[in-house]
């Protein structure tokens, strides 16, 4: 009996050594989808902004947060990269997209490096809160409930024609929807705490309140569009760019509505906006002259467009 | 709709891979140390100083009554709160972490119910030959104890590859990540069953291993 014990205790070892040593191989690599760039060097998934414009700052009496910052000669962010072509990860683990190449050209900006913090949307706000992040940048829309809560940053997008917000229904069905009225009464999905779920709401359900239009908010975005795939839901609102991509995968079943949200009665928080612990005026002041300059220059447009051909949204040329 | 889950497979069968290769790493890291901690809490649930058992039952029932989830959120947001100097390490420490105390709980349990198992007579035969308290346990008690202790660690490996899935929220690179990184190329669907899948392979493998060897160690009843 012992040596049989042995034998077994000898064998369950051995799994759990080849398994470990197997795993070493794949390394943690994965899991350090921290990217720290330096100030002097270039990632091929961040933009190169050394020769960018940028905005005179004051940072001579820093305090709180920005203090912090420049300190640590760090800005530390958090995003959840699952939003293609704001945030998004390739299959080595780095970290893409337009919003993270405008948090590199903040961070220059005050003269730091970038730190990126991967995690799951609904963790996001919470590691602001925290402290465990400087700010985050994932796709928030502005609400006014959010900006109780947090300081939020004044908006960027990344051109209309291109950085627009639609619903997508299943295919034949479109002819059906030629305003937005025609949603109202329909069954319609969108991200819990998106942009696009303000929309819906002031948008369409508030055409007509009592039409019985129902919101179901998702965690992810492919949970609503299985749904929609499932015919569970008529429509799910997102933005164009991910609209796009998911009517082309969908071998003709899905097809865009063709209507656009009007993003123009957000004034100053049309688009994105990142978020910081509540109470960081100053802090958010400077990154709001840094998000300006990337606005008026067309910087951010362009970082846009560059994110949308690394996602695969858009040919390269 | 779309690309079929084969093709998916083809194409990105290496992101899978090595999805599959971190789910045991991080699963054979938190059950092997989970079970040097466990089993040391184990000692302290079957100590008769009222202190320890107390800290020790405290420590079980805690860990084991609340998610796993939960507990990572603790590690990963509240502990660098703490300790601000902590807060430059990388997250797959506190992930790690968690992992590994939740592993410790339930081996603690594996091992005092195995230990609890062996019939009293046996120890008291023992002593009554003469033997002392730590011979008794190490010669007599622990040796019967280990056959049922050995397959139900195996089954908390089993438990603890399923589980690591949610190291996934915080995108540590295991098998349920790859369905984020897929998701992003605007796969929905696929993913979910390839990674299904695998979870099924390894987990009857494994548990085909965990019943050879119960029967291995039955031999001698």
């Amino acid at each position: 009996m012992k040596n049989t014990m042995k034998k077994m205790l000898a064998a369950v070892l051995a799994v759990i050594m080849v398994a470990g040593i197997l795993a070493g191989c794949s390394g943690n690599g994965g899991s350090k989808t921290e990217a720290k760039t330096g100030k002097n060097s270039t990632f091929a998934y961040l933009v190169d902004t050394t020769d960018l414009e940028k905005p005179t700052l004051d940072l001579s009496n820093a305090s709180g947060q920005l203090k912090k910052v420049l300190d640590a000669g760090v800005l530390t962010i958090a995003t959840s990269p699952d939003y293609p072509p704001a945030e998004f990860v390739t299959e080595d683990g780095k970290v893409f997209g337009s919003e993270m190449m405008l948090a590199k050209y903040v961070a220059d900006c005050l003269g730091v490096d970038l730190a990126i913090e991967t995690m799951d949307f609904s963790a996001t706000l919470t590691a602001v809160s925290t402290g465990k992040v400087d700010i985050a940048f994932s796709g928030y829309g502005w609400k006014a409930d959010r900006a109780e809560s947090y300081e939020l940053s004044t908006g960027y997008t990344g051109g209309d024609d291109i950085n627009y917000h639609t619903l997508i229904v299943p295919a034949g069905q479109e002819d059906n929807y030629n305003e937005f009225t025609d949603f109202v009464g329909k069954h319609i999905m969108a991200q819990a705490s998106s942009l696009q779920q303000m929309y819906v709401e002031d948008q369409i359900i508030a055409l007509n309140p009592d039409g019985g239009t129902n919101l179901e908010f998702v965690a992810t975005l492919d949970q609503a569009v299985l749904s929609l795939a499932s015919g569970k839901c008529d429509a799910v609102a997102m933005d164009g760019s991910t609209a796009e991509m998911y009517v082309e995968q969908s071998d003709g079943k899905f097809a865009l509505s063709g209507l656009h949200f009007d993003l123009t009665m957000y004034g100053d928080y049309e688009g994105n906006v990142a978020a910081a612990k509540k109470g960081e005026t100053e802090f958010i002041a400077q990154i709001n002259k840094c998000i300006d300059m990337a606005m008026e220059k067309g910087y951010y447009e362009n970082f846009y467009q560059e994110a949308r051909k690394l996602a695969g949204i858009d040919d390269e040329e | 709709m779309g690309e079929s889950i084969f093709s998916v497979l083809y194409k990105y069968w290496p992101i899978f891979l090595r999805g599959l290769l971190g789910t045991l790493e991080y699963a054979s890291i938190a059950v092997a140390i989970g079970t040097v901690l466990g089993a040391l809490i184990a000692v302290l649930r079957l100590s008769k100083n009222k202190v320890l058992y107390g800290i020790s039952s405290v420590y079980v029932n805690v860990l084991r009554g609340t998610p796993l989830l939960v507990q990572m959120y603790i590690a990963y947001f509240f502990i660098p709160m703490a300790i601000p100097a902590l807060n430059s390490i990388d997250k797959v420490y506190y992930v790690m972490l968690a992992l590994i105390l939740n592993s410790s709980a339930y081996v603690a349990e594996i091992i005092r119910g195995g230990i609890n198992s062996v019939d009293k007579g046996q120890t008291e035969a023992a002593r009554s030959l003469g033997m002392t308290a730590s011979h008794t346990m190490f010669r007599i008690v622990f040796p019967q104890a280990i056959k049922n202790i050995l397959p139900s660690l195996g089954n908390e490996y089993i438990a603890m590859i399923k589980e690591t899935s949610l190291a996934g929220t915080f995108m540590l690179y295991e098998l349920m990540y790859t369905r984020t990184l897929l998701a992003n190329k605007f796969l929905v669907w696929q993913p979910l069953f390839i990674i299904a899948g695998i979870y099924l392979i390894v987990t009857l493998v494994l548990s085909a291993i965990v019943k050879k060897m119960e029967r291995k160690l039955s031999v001698s009843d």
